[in-house]
Order: C-alpha cells, then sequence, then structure tokens
C-alpha cells in the first residue's frame, strides 16, 4: 500500500557509548497510528525525541509533511506547533501546579484550547470541579495522572501528529482501553491529515489501534508494514517436539519447550513444510512482534 | 509585556509572589518599625540580612534546578517559544527581585524616617542604598551556586552558607566597620553594583546554556 508520509528519517545515524541507532530511510505513514515496538534500550525513545526535535545532535536528515526540514522545525514555529509530543519523564516540572501547567501551554502553544483541555481533564477524571483542584502540583499526581495530563495537553492542541512515547505503560487497563479510542478519534477527526506514532511494550492493549507498526532492535529497523500485511507475509507455527529440528532451520524463529515448538515463518517458506503435521495460525501482533524481536536479539538464547 | 508577564508568571504562582512580593515586605517593614526604636536605623542591616535569606529560600520554589543536568525542560522544549519564555521568565524574575528588594529597603527608611527624621541622616541613605545593592548581589549570587541544586536539604545548606558569607559581609564589613568609621560605603557601593551586574549576566547564561545543553547528548 502506497501512503503519504508524515516524517521521513534519512540516514540517521545517533552514537551513544556503547550503543549506535542507524536508520537509512524510514517513512511513518500519515493518517495511520503507527507503533514503533522494541526491546528497551533499542532505539525507539531516541528515534521518537529526535523526530519530535529534542534531540538534535544526530546525523542524517528528518523531513516532516513532506514539506518541512529540520531547519525549517526550528525556525518555523507552525511546524512544531503541529507535532504534539508526550513522554515518559518528567514533561512539566514537577513543582508546577495544574494551573500553571495549563497556563504555560496557552502561552507556548498557539490553537491550545482551554475549553477543551480543561474538558479532557474532567473526561479523564482529572478535574472534578474542586475550585482547589488548581493548586494541586504535578509531582502529587500518580505516574498514570502524569501521563493523562500530558495527553490532555497535547489532544487540546490543533497538531497533525502525536509522538508518544510508551502513553499505555503506566496506565490502567481502562485507561489503555480510553487512549486506543482518544487515538482512533483523533485521527478520524481528520480525513486522513493527523496520524500517531507512539512506542510501546504493551501490543496486546494496543494492537486494535496499531496499523502499521516498526520494529527496532539493536538501533536499526528490522521490519516494517502495516499489520494485515505482516499478518499475510507471517504464518505463525505450532508443532510436534520429533518435527521440532526439521522444521526449525525453515522458521523465521522458533521457540522450543518439551512439549513441542512454536514459532513465526515466512508465508513464502510455507511449502517447505509441508509434509509435517503442523498448525498454521495467522499471527496475533503480539506473536509477531515476539517473534521478530527474538529473531534479532541479543538476549540469551533460553528454549530457542 | 503581556507575553513577558505570563512567561515569568508561568514559573511564579500567585501564592508566590503574594507572599514574596508583599507579605515578605510587610514583615520586614514591622520587623523595622519594631526595632528602630530600640537601635535606630541601623537596623536596616538586621533587615537586609533576613530579606536575604528570605529571597534566596523564596527561589527554590521557582526556578530550582534550572541550571542542574536534571532540570526538565521537556515542556518547553516541545515548543519553539520554549526558549524565549523561559530566558524572558528569567529576566522578569531579576527585576521583581530588585523591585522586592528596593521597596522592602524604601519602606523600611520611609519607616525609619517617620519614627525619627532627626535621626534619619544622608548617611543612613547612603546606608539603604548600600544594603539594597548588596542584598540583591547576594542573593544573585547565591542563586548561580544554589540553582544546580535540587535537594531541599541540599539546597538548604549550601544556599544557607553562602548566604551567611553575605550576611558576615554586610553586619561587619558595612554595619560594624561604618558605623566605627573605618571604612567607606562608596567602595562597597561599586563592587555590589559589579557583583549584581556579573552574576545577571551569568545566571542568564548559565540558564541558556542548559537549556541548549538539554537538546544534546555526549555522543
Amino acid at each position: 500500500m502506497h501512503t503519504e508520509a508524515v516524517i521521513t528519517c534519512d540516514n540517521i545515524e545517533k552514537k551513544y557509548k556503547n550503543f549506535t541507532l542507524s536508520v537509512d530511510h524510514l517513512e511513518f505513514p500519515k493518517g495511520f497510528a503507527t507503533a514503533l515496538i522494541g526491546e528497551n534500550g533499542a532505539g525507539k525513545t531516541t528515534l521518537l525525541e529526535m523526530s519530535a526535535g529534542l534531540r538534535l545532535d544526530h546525523k542524517g536528515s528528518i523531513s516532516y509533511f513532506d514539506e518541512y526540514s529540520e531547519e525549517d522545525r526550528e525556525t518555523n514555529p507552525i511546524v512544531k506547533n503541529q507535532i504534539g509530543y508526550t513522554g515518559t519523564g518528567n514533561y512539566f516540572m514537577p513543582q508546577w501546579t495544574l494551573s500553571q501547567t495549563k497556563a504555560a501551554q496557552e502561552l507556548l502553544f498557539d490553537g491550545f484550547d482551554g475549553e477543551k483541555y480543561d474538558a479532557i481533564l474532567t473526561d479523564l477524571a482529572l478535574n472534578n470541579g474542586n475550585p482547589f483542584e488548581g493548586s494541586k502540583k504535578v509531582n502529587a499526581l500518580s505516574d498514570g495522572n502524569r501521563t493523562k495530563l500530558m495527553l490532555a495537553g497535547v489532544l487540546a492542541r490543533d497538531t497533525k501528529v502525536l509522538l508518544m512515547d510508551e502513553p499505555a505503560s503506566p496506565l490502567d487497563p481502562l485507561m489503555r482501553d480510553k487512549l486506543c479510542t482518544m487515538i482512533q478519534d483523533y485521527i478520524a477527526s481528520s480525513d486522513g491529515e493527523r496520524s500517531v506514532i507512539f512506542s510501546t511494550h504493551n501490543i496486546s492493549d494496543m494492537e486494535n489501534v496499531t496499523d502499521y507498526a516498526i520494529f527496532v532492535e539493536n538501533g536499526a529497523v528490522v521490519e516494517q508494514g502495516f499489520v494485515e500485511e505482516l499478518k499475510e507475509k507471517y504464518t505463525y507455527i505450532k508443532g510436534d517436539t520429533e518435527d521440532a529440528d526439521a522444521v526449525a532451520p525453515h522458521l523465521y524463529d522458533c521457540t522450543k519447550n518439551k512439549y513441542g515448538f512454536e514459532g513465526l515463518c515466512l508465508s513464502e517458506e510455507l511449502d517447505a513444510l509441508a509434509g509435517y503435521d503442523l498448525i498454521k495460525e495467522t499471527p496475533s501482533l503480539m506473536q509477531l512482534s515476539v517473534g521478530i524481536m527474538r529473531a534479532n536479539t541479543k538476549l540469551g538464547s533460553g528454549n530457542r | 509585556m503581556n507575553m513577558t508577564w505570563r512567561s515569568y508568571r508561568t514559573f511564579a504562582t500567585r501564592r508566590y509572589c503574594f507572599i514574596e512580593g508583599l507579605i515578605i515586605p510587610i514583615a520586614l517593614m514591622a520587623f523595622h518599625y519594631a526595632l528602630t526604636g530600640l537601635i535606630g536605623p541601623i537596623n536596616i542591616i538586621n533587615v537586609s540580612v533576613m530579606h536575604l535569606y528570605l529571597l534566596a529560600f523564596g527561589d527554590y520554589v521557582t526556578f530550582n534546578g534550572v541550571t542542574g543536568k536534571e532540570y526538565c525542560f521537556g515542556f518547553l522544549r516541545c515548543s519553539s517559544r520554549g526558549e524565549k519564555c523561559l530566558m524572558r521568565a528569567v529576566a522578569v524574575d531579576q527585576v521583581m527581585r530588585l523591585i522586592m528588594v528596593v521597596f522592602t529597603n524604601v519602606g523600611c527608611g520611609v519607616v525609619a524616617f517617620l519614627m525619627d527624621p532627626a535621626d534619619f541622616t544622608t548617611e543612613y541613605i547612603l546606608l539603604h542604598i548600600t544594603m539594597m545593592i548588596w542584598v540583591y548581589a547576594g542573593v544573585t549570587t547565591t542563586l548561580l551556586l544554589a540553582r544546580y541544586l535540587t535537594t531541599l536539604l541540599v539546597y538548604g545548606a549550601v544556599a544557607g552558607l553562602l548566604i551567611t558569607v553575605f550576611a558576615c559581609a554586610i553586619s561587619v564589613g558595612i554595619g560594624l566597620l561604618w558605623t566605627m568609621g573605618v571604612v567607606s560605603l562608596t567602595p562597597w557601593i561599586i563592587g555590589g553594583l559589579l557583583l549584581s551586574v556579573v552574576s545577571i549576566v551569568a545566571s542568564g547564561y548559565l540558564i541558556r546554556r542548559n537549556y541548549l545543553r538539554s537538546f544534546l547528548e555526549v555522543s
């Protein structure tokens, strides 16, 4: 499927002491929800922060909306105004009150809608109409409530792309479900103009909302595509222990235990598995993610 | 102007402005009124030392940690106006602190003059000016270091220690030696002005450098 790109990364390289993020070419599709999936330390946060303009010291180039360069992002206020970012660390000053966070956002972002912000906070049960609520400090909020505060902030703005680093992690299951609805509503509200890019480890919870998946391992993009296409590209295989050694070389990823084996297989390789007694299934995004991550990980091999 | 003030208010709450800008000056004037009757207009030295502590500790709720590596500029960095907002807020903070010092000092001067106009000589006007300058210089210089510290206990200890150095300089160097006629106030005024300018420039530079550093990482 050909789509326009909302953010394009070219020849990106970012070196740390023991880690290098290296991306030759990456396009985040416009009008979709894209999940960045990978192990801890794979480079997801770095990639998101570079895209949001929070990390400037890297090689390569990033372009926005097929129109703006990184230089434009720093000089033309329109670009940053159209990017909403929520992170995992201290986004708001911890000593700030809720009133200050609202005042600051009104000051810093064009198109910030204070009434909409209050309405979202009420919807997320952060604002209960208590007259002293505005004096509550950010550092008195739980991690989940801080994430809600960030979400309310970016959703109350007139943005074209949301970059969210681990938005689901601190949230309870009910709120994760609501987050998915909010992402869907955000994308649906703009006739294909709005996009969401998020990193996540909560793949099952976010599967319903994920249109496109990018798998990052050891600082490189190892697989990407629309979820439905990836589900066609790979098949999930289960079999008995006695076939494991014969089948394993044909599998993309394989894990064994005393009851049998299971793993991902490229669908085009299925012919090679004819004659074995296997169960073939369409993989879930979770199975795809685990399989792709396991095939590219540096973690100890365990049962593989 | 509105944007500049709003930038400042992003960091300084209404409660902070009310306490530092009104309650503390009035309390210090009342203290000055109470003691001037006993020891005369020289009590401005005690007031100045107290004001030094109160201003330095008040900063803990506004710009605390702003020059430290761990300071979370995350939110400001997401906006193209982030740097401008921060630097405007810092500039207004400097001006507001100066206004608070001048307001308190002039208020105390008026109190002393009304209590005994004959006792409030021209020399005391000069002493008030010297105190104003040194309170301001003392606070801004202390904050150069204290704004690196985020833990209340460490902040309290270091800021307290630095302020104590200034308090000693003021009470001994100016108060004692000046009343004994050993030193003139002129060098103190010049020194205080120089220290104020240097600390204001250094403060702005360090905060801006830390903000820009937050976009970079050692590779």
